[in-house]
């Protein structure tokens, strides 16, 4: 029987071609949409994914717990510079369980920040600033940076090495090239220590070698420099320890006492003299402080004003080829969660940032588009099968009024239907993956900025995509079911008396 | 023996706001073997007779029964499967599947079945049937290449070709001239005599009244006459 239903079924679209072209062509150009589309979205969030891994991110990005956003690009926290970035804590001890690992190829600690730059009276600029261990990012990151001017930075060396497009800005403004060897003010605001200048020397200048609107701006820099300028220091993390003395004297100082008793309050007569001794009447304890003791042992003040050597924003993993991502992932943050820190491990897209997301959101776009033309596919075509079966009522009555059940008749439809998507998603498939291959070969130039941050490059060189084309023929073959069920139940409907009359 | 009863059986169609009664109380018994005919004039309830006969439609009131089994108690599948079965049709305009050919037409019932027969033994009958309709030449046509008569014909041996009980005959000759009408109507009585198939036409071909063993007919959905030769 199912030889009866399938020569039957593909005799009528045979002999109804009109119908048969209307509904395959719009299956096949749907399809065609869907190949090319998905194609070139594949291609071009494989590409962002493999230039964003193997370049920046990793794909592993960990950060405090307390990071909105594990974004290297610091989204969203760029505006609001009244909170500290959070740091990892323990930082030490997860690079130590990280080295441990034999899935982790590598590890690049991080640090993000952003700064005015000046040069010179008229000079000026803005960079992204990645404050980095140069070993451990030339280790993680190798052959992704091209030095165009200068050198990168030596372990232990200070300086910044500058984008082309931060001196790109600064020429604009001040007709003069950066040179190694010059100097620019760095200028930070944090919620710590308020603005901070520093004066750093740029030791080269570069550009990434997979280009990007979103990276031109980054610009790397030693460690020491970026903790000052986001404010990360040592007596941050430490609560200030004064003696008992010092305790005292902090709480009973007030105006008299400095200024305005007989014996000159605070620094006595001798303000200026160089034995000065400070006079300090606490209850029930009279003793007599060196003055310069004090005010001369600086170690303190040099202490609290050291930068934290384990203090970080980011820590970038890169895992062998072999390992599953997500379920280091997981494993990662549940050791954390076991160990109390309060640290969280994201994939790569977390730390790429809004303009890598984007792609992701297109592909979203795309889809949820196609869907629509899918609803519309199937109402047009549904209409089409509709009139078709209304035409072929004596046909259908006859076979029920000779023994064909229901199911025959459901088969029937249903199998001519299917045949149309099968045959004409094959040819929408072909022709998608010919105009792919043509347009790979040529290859699309982002007409303008925007195009470029979402296809990850100036020109995107679509390739086929497999699972794009599996996809959609399966789409199509739902499509092509669903909009056969009304006309199916018309069908069922149709009584073997209605033969008669026809 | 008895094959189908009809018993006290009325039909009625709602005709906008008001009713027609098609069929009044009408009941004969059919033996097996009968070459009988439903005769009236237009609009005398004979097709819808032949419509409840073949279970293409249920009495208002009534017993419609076939080898005892009433017809009214059977569910959509057993009722298609009788058709199959027991019962085989002959439309006025002959109904053919316009894209199978002569002999895929004729097919078309034993491919319904459960278990059809082997290809052979299909191929053998079909083309004896085929021969002794007349088309043995035209197997590979499709019906558009044909006449009306020997679409006909075709129409016959596909009713024959599952060797039902009970074929049913709605205006078989209406749309063909008399010559034609006339030898299709002996080869249905050829059928009958041979294979003694049952055969219930509802007709007012006064050819077929004339050779019918059993003739009922009708005036307004009444039985007026009901007589064997």
């Amino acid at each position: 029987m199912n030889g009866l239903i399938f020569k039957i079924a593909y005799r009528n679209l045979k002999e109804h071609k009109t119908k048969t072209l209307i509904i395959g062509t719009l299956m096949a150009l749907a399809i065609m949409i869907l190949v090319v589309g998905n194609s070139f979205m594949e291609t071009a969030a494989r590409g962002i994914e493999k230039t964003y891994i193997q370049n920046f991110t990793g794909d592993v990005v960990i950060t405090s717990s307390d990071m909105e956003s594990a974004s290297l690009f610091m989204d969203g926290s760029m505006t609001n510079r009244e909170e500290l970035t959070p740091v990892i804590p323990s930082s030490v001890e997860i690079q130590d369980y990280l080295n441990s690992l034999n899935s982790v190829k590598a590890i690049n600690p991080q640090i993000g920040g952003a700064a005015q730059l000046k040069h010179g009276e008229e000079g000026t600029g803005f960079a992204m600033l990645f404050g980095v261990d140069p070993e451990m990012y030339e280790k993680t990151f190798q052959d992704n940076i091209k030095i165009t001017y200068g050198n990168f930075l030596k372990p232990g060396e200070e300086g910044i090495v500058l984008s082309e497009a931060a001196v790109r800005m600064i020429k604009e403004t001040s007709g003069e090239l950066v040179k190694p060897g010059d100097s620019v003010l760095l200028t930070g605001i944090n919620s710590v220590t308020g603005t901070k200048i520093r004066e750093v020397t740029v030791r080269g200048t570069f550009e990434f070698v997979n280009e990007s609107p979103q990276l031109e701006m980054i610009s790397f820099i030693d460690l020491n420099n970026i903790r000052i300028l986001n404010g990360m220091l040592s007596y941050t993390e430490v609560a200030a320890n004064l003696s008992d003395t010092e305790q005292a004297l902090l709480g009973e100082l007030d105006e008299d006492s400095l200024f305005g008793s007989d014996d000159g309050g605070l620094f006595g007569d001798d303000l200026f003299s160089d034995e000065g001794s400070m006079i300090s009447e606490t209850s029930g304890t009279e003793s007599e402080l060196d003055y310069m003791d004090i005010l001369g042992d600086t170690s303190g003040r040099e202490k609290y004003s050291q930068t934290d050597p384990n203090a970080w924003h980011y820590m970038v993993v890169k895992l062998d080829d072999s390992v599953n991502e997500k379920r280091f992932i997981k494993n990662l943050n549940n050791w954390f969660t076991e160990n109390g820190i309060d640290a969280k491990a994201s994939g790569w897209l977390a730390g790429a940032g809004v303009i890598a997301k984007m792609s992701n959101t297109l592909a979203i776009v795309f889809n949820f588009l196609v869907l629509i033309v899918a609803v519309v596919a199937v109402i047009i075509i549904m209409n089409t099968l509709v009139i078709s079966v209304n035409e072929r009522i004596g046909e259908i009555g006859t076979m029920r009024a000779i023994g064909a059940e229901k199911r025959f008749v459901r088969s029937m439809i249903t199998l001519e239907t299917l045949m149309i998507s099968v045959i004409f998603g094959i040819i929408g498939a072909a022709v998608g993956m010919i105009i792919t291959r043509l347009i790979g070969a040529i290859g699309y130039e982002a007409p303008n900025t925007f195009f470029q941050v979402i296809l990850g490059g100036p020109v995107l060189y679509p390739v086929i995509s497999v699972r794009a084309v599996v996809i959609s023929l399966v789409t199509v073959a739902l499509v092509g079911i669903a909009a056969s069920l009304y006309p199916v139940s018309i069908a069922l409907k149709i009584s073997p008396v209605k033969a008669m009359g026809e | 023996m008895t094959v189908i009863s009809l018993k006290d059986v009325h039909k009625k169609y709602p005709l906008g706001k008001t009713e027609v009664h098609a069929v009044k109380g009408v009941s004969f018994d059919i033996e097996s073997g009968d070459f009988i005919s439903i005769a009236g004039p237009s609009g005398s309830g004979k097709s819808t007779i032949l419509n409840m006969i073949g279970c293409i439609d249920t009495p208002t009131e009534g017993i419609v029964t076939i080898n005892d089994t009433n017809t009214s108690d059977l569910k959509d599948k057993e009722i298609t499967n009788l058709r199959h079965d027991v019962l085989g049709f002959i439309f006025q305009n002959f109904n053919l599947i316009p894209v199978l050919n002569v002999f895929e037409n004729i097919e078309f019932p034993m491919l319904l079945g459960k278990n059809p027969a082997p290809k052979a033994e299909r191929e053998e009958w079909i083309s004896q049937l085929m021969e002794e309709v007349g088309l043995g030449d035209w197997k590979t046509h499709k019906p558009n290449e044909l006449s009306g008569g020997q679409r006909q014909r075709v129409a016959i041996a596909r009713a024959l070709v599952t060797k039902p009980q009970i074929v049913l005959a709605d205006e078989p000759t209406a749309n063909l001239d008399s010559e034609t009408g006339e030898s299709i109507i002996e080869l249905m009585k050829k059928m009958n005599k041979e294979y003694g198939t049952t055969f219930i036409f509802s007709t007012h071909d006064q050819t077929i009244v004339d050779i019918a063993d059993h003739v009922i007919q009708l005036k307004d959905g009444k039985i007026i006459e009901n007589r064997r030769r």
